[in-house]
């Protein structure tokens, strides 16, 4: 091994010392010689003799020098050298050619790296938490909602905190945005409150002073808080000295106590934990089977798995719902916590999308390998004159794999490029709440995987050459250069099925591309329920400490809403608990019972979302009011208690005859009958994709609510007057922290964002396949024409018109075209029904979609057959059978 | 082209022999010029090995790609710039290692010739 390496050393050596090296060689010959001619002429010959007898005896030196530079140098090496030049050479001779294959290559290399290092940094990497794989969150499953992300009740918690088998700590907490009031600018950030298991289940210690105690969690006990490292680097300039501080938390003095470690906070982000206060004897209402108010996160014990956890859970929820009517539609579900933070959805979609790179990836090596078959077998001739010449099948085979290795190269350096030009076009592409897509980076290993493939393509395609050479003798090929070459029945098919299957794969991503395009514009068509334009919104909350009372609170925000109306620009403003399409605030679910109607199971109830509104709700919102009246200044705290229904809510309970009069309770909660005094029309609550629900509105008079969205109708586009309503805000209350500041079009917008995102991204995709999918007829077709110049020829000389040539042409393309097609729907219609949860109004075997991508495919391949096609109608009979 | 003809083969076994004496004399006789090398083996062999002296040359070539021995610049007896070649340590090992196998070899190869011809029919 050593004796190896020493002798490459040496041959290295060799290689740099060059002619200098040569010239003491010789020199070190000729001493020798001469030593022994001296002793010649000592033993008495003459020295011409001597000098002779010198030579004979030492040898032949041309062929020691030659043994030494074999020995000195590489020469693989040396080959090597000429064959770079020779390869590159021909590269540059055809710059188009070149141009296209290493585009080709760096498409498939850089989209399936880009995908990928998100995909990695998305769904593969673990949780920066100490053991995340233990980490659960435990939910309440909601059948009649469909949902197995419900919050959970404390009693369930306390049922699970006894489960010490299972989990080793179990914590409650609920997260709240709050105002952190004191300093120069109030801020609105997100807080948790915790109970003092919390960090326990994250496992992790402080970074500066300590974590909740018992003591911290009792009810009334010291108002504490724990900052996060950000908020605590952010505000707080990092300083070691920030125990023991106080904050105004809501206008309420809080005391720091600990500063916890990066990453060690879940909901990440956190910014202010502080104690739920459940310890000691809790309200007796939190401990209601049917109060789901809280959030429950859990660790498991080492060696018990989620399946078991799950298992147990089930049987106990059983168990409750048989003790308790109210718990039938009702389970439990542990998430891990992984999958609980990259829903089913974004996983699919990002499994979609690798899908699809991986398909452009194939497709991406089909095309060079095609390419590069075509090219290779024209050279057949090339490689007859080397054989012919005395070149040994390995240094043919040498000589093009160095051709292909450098052209590979070159798609992979090029790919690295598409590959980090094309994350950061996904990272600003992607949805705005795909959690740590900001740490995607390019993945090495992915990105030599991609590397690898298409250099194993292109070196097998590449050699393709090499090997017929070996099949072919030099004679055969000399005889049969043009004619039967044109003819190689089984290399045609070969090239015609990688066609074929890169036609299929274009098929089948822009069906794909064509569905989500068409569900997004669907989408963007729905009826929101609401106006779309100029409308401004933003979260305020009133504090505790400076609006204690009902009245205050409703009072503040009628003294907002007063001075932003008369703020220039303004048309009108008003308040909701929660805005529509999921664009913030408190989705309240309630049921409700008709007047004298008697409470379940004897009969049935009636779900709906509950929203707290100001007056002029309805009007700035741009929600009609289809019977009755809208809220007025007159409900007030003391009259009457009143209630606007949504038109589902009207028909649902009262589907013959007028709801306006009637009454109705939220018999669970408020318990109070309120009039219905209105019928508003229908909104879409959770999405723009999710049907109508049942909405019920109650004036915020008769029903206090401290954190509103204010809603800001007006005439000029609404970021225009985005300064002036929160310099309105200040002048009346100089402490609050304005929150969420968005309008109602970038909520329908984000609302969008996954499917647009996805369906952007899937037309990229789908159109560089297209692309390809072009190149690659383009090169068999063209590669047909130059093969068949001569039978053209003569067939022109025979008398055929130019449109005969054309279409002789163009027929072959469509051959292809049509096995491509149909090959493809087969597969677009097993594939798409991956995207059936992404699709919205549209079914995923849609006709138009397949119709369209058909189209478009066929009218592509036309176009990329026709270029061959008119030169090859061009073709001089005269020209063309002389020059072969 | 010409690589693995039989004729090279032969030849292959002599090189060994060469390596394995070349090493031997500058054990012997410490640094050496390829001259001087020539001569020792003329003397050894009385005329018995005649070698064309320029094959000790490759010989040496080898010796020092292996590692087996080094070379310094010096001046030869008649005043003339030559090479002088001198035994490492890892050339050593070798030596003993060819030593021992060469010895190992001949053993072999003199019990075969001692044979009687039919002698166990």
């Amino acid at each position: 091994m050593i004796a190896r390496l020493s002798a490459f050393v040496a041959k290295v050596r060799g290689l740099l010392a060059g002619r200098e090296a040569d010239r003491e060689f010789d020199q070190e010959l000729e001493a020798h010689i001469s030593l022994l001619s001296d002793r010649y002429v000592r033993e008495g010959m003459t020295p011409d003799e001597a000098r002779h007898a010198a030579r004979r005896q030492f040898g032949n030196v041309t062929s020691l020098k030659e043994t030494r530079t074999e020995m000195g140098t590489f020469v693989p090496l040396r080959t090597l050298g000429q064959d770079l030049r020779y390869g590159a050479r021909l590269l540059r001779k055809s710059p188009g050619w070149t141009f296209v294959a290493v585009l080709t290559l760096a498409l498939g290399i850089g989209a399936n790296t880009a995908i990928f290092s998100l995909v990695q940094a998305v769904l593969l990497t673990p949780l920066p938490y100490p053991a995340p794989d233990r980490l659960v969150v435990p939910c309440t499953v909601f059948k009649r909602l469909a949902t197995d992300r419900g919050p959970v009740a404390y009693a369930d918690i306390m049922d699970w905190k006894a489960e010490r088998g299972l989990f080793e700590a179990v914590a409650t907490y609920y997260s709240r945005s709050v105002d952190i009031t004191d300093g120069a600018e109030p801020e609105r950030v997100q807080s948790l409150r915790v109970d003092d298991e919390y960090f326990a289940v994250m496992g992790s210690s402080p970074l500066l002073g300590r974590f909740f105690t018992p003591q911290d969690n009792l009810a009334g006990g010291a108002r504490v808080v724990v900052l996060s490292h950000r908020l605590w680097t952010r505000r707080f300039g990092s300083d070691p000295q920030v125990i023991g501080r106080r904050v105004e938390i809501v206008g309420v003095p809080t005391t720091i106590i600990g500063v916890a470690r990066p990453d060690a906070i879940w909901p990440a982000d956190t910014e202010l934990v502080r104690p739920l206060g459940s310890g000691g004897q809790p309200d007796p209402s939190w401990m209601r089977r049917d109060n789901h108010a809280f959030a429950a996160l859990a660790r498991l014990r080492p060696g018990v798995s989620i399946e078991r956890a799950q298992a147990k859970l089930t049987v106990m929820a059983a168990a409750i719902a048989e003790r308790d009517a109210n718990r039938a539609e009702t389970g439990w579900k542990l998430h891990a916590l992984d999958a609980f933070i990259v829903g089913p959805s974004l996983r699919q979609t990002l499994w979609v999308l690798l899908g699809a790179t991986l398909l452009v990836l194939v497709i991406a090596c089909v095309n060079v390998a095609n390419l590069l078959l075509a090219r290779g077998i024209a050279r057949q001739r090339e490689v007859a004159v080397r054989a012919a010449l005395g070149a040994g099948r390995r240094r043919i085979a040498a000589q093009f794999f160095v051709e292909s290795a450098l052209l590979s190269m070159m798609g992979g350096v090029a790919g690295v490029f598409v590959g980090y030009w094309g994350l950061k076009l996904l990272v600003h592409f992607a949805p705005p709440d795909v959690a740590r897509i900001e740490q995607a980076q390019i993945d090495m290993r992915v990105l030599a995987f991609s590397v690898g493939l298409c250099l194993v393509t292109t070196v097998l395609a590449g050699l393709a050459p090499a090997f017929y050479a070996a099949r072919v003798a030099p004679v055969q090929a000399f005889q049969g250069a043009s004619r039967t070459l044109s003819g190689n029945p089984r290399s045609g098919r070969l090239r015609g099925l990688l066609v074929v299957c890169e036609l299929a794969l274009a098929i089948v991503l822009l069906t794909g591309a064509g569905l989500l395009v068409r569900s997004a514009s669907r989408l963007g068509s729905v009826d929101p329920g609401v106006a779309r334009g100029g409308l401004l919104t933003m979260e305020v909350s009133l504090p505790q400490a400076r609006y204690a009372t009902d009245p205050q609170v409703a009072d503040g925000f009628d003294r907002l809403t007063a001075a932003i109306r008369g703020v220039p620009g303004v048309v009108d403003a008003s308040a909701t608990s929660s805005l529509p399409i999921g664009g913030g605030g408190e989705y309240l679910g309630r049921v409700f019972l008709w007047d004298g109607q008697p409470e379940p199971p004897a009969s049935a109830d009636t779900q709906a979302y509950w929203s707290v509104s100001q007056p002029g709700y309805f009007g700035a919102m741009g929600i009609p009011i289809l019977e009755g009246r809208a809220f007025t200044s007159r409900d007030a705290a003391t009259s009457a208690p009143v209630i606007i229904i949504s038109r589902a809510m009207a028909k649902a309970m009262f589907p013959n005859g007028s709801p306006l009069g009637r009454r109705i309770r939220s018999w669970r909660d408020e318990n109070v009958y309120r009039e219905i005094v209105g019928v508003a029309g229908d909104v879409r609550t959770d999405s723009l994709a999710g049907g109508f629900s049942n909405n019920v509105y109650v004036p915020h008079t008769q029903d206090s609510w401290r954190t509103l969205t204010l809603v800001v109708r007006t005439r000029l586009d609404p970021t225009t007057v985005m300064a002036l309503v929160r310099h309105a805000i200040l002048t009346v209350d100089r402490k609050l922290a304005v929150a969420r500041v968005q309008t109602m079009e970038q909520v329908m917008d984000s609302n969008m964002a996954a499917l647009r995102s996805s369906s952007s991204l899937l037309v990229i995709f789908s159109l560089t396949a297209l692309a390809l999918a072009a190149i690659g007829t383009y090169g068999i077709v063209a590669y047909s024409v130059t093969q068949r110049t001569r039978e053209i020829g003569i067939r022109m000389a025979l008398g055929a018109l130019r449109i005969q040539v054309v279409s002789l042409v163009v027929q072959k393309a469509l051959r292809l075209a049509a096995v491509g097609l149909a090959c493809g729907c087969v597969a677009a219609l097993a594939s798409t029904r991956v995207l059936e949860s992404l699709l919205f109004g549209v079914k995923a075997t849609d006709a138009g979609a397949f119709v369209a991508a058909a189209v478009i495919l066929l009218g592509v391949v036309v176009a990329a057959a026709c270029i061959p096609a008119f030169r090859a109608s061009r073709i001089d009979p005269v020209t063309s059978l002389r020059c072969e | 082209m010409s690589k693995g003809t039989p004729a090279q083969k032969q030849s292959d076994v002599l090189q060994g022999t060469l390596d394995l004496m070349v090493l031997k004399t500058l054990e012997a006789m410490g640094p050496q010029h390829g001259y001087g090398i020539a001569r020792r083996i003329e003397q050894l062999s009385r005329d018995v090995l005649r070698l064309n002296e320029g094959t000790v040359y490759t010989s040496l070539l080898r010796l020092q790609q292996q590692g087996w021995i080094a070379s310094t610049w010096g001046v030869s007896e008649n005043n003339r710039k030559a090479k002088f070649y001198s035994i490492t340590n890892r050339g050593r090992k070798q030596l003993v290692n060819e030593t021992e196998n060469w010895e190992r070899i001949a053993g072999v190869i003199a019990r075969l010739l001692q044979l009687a011809p039919g002698g166990d029919a």
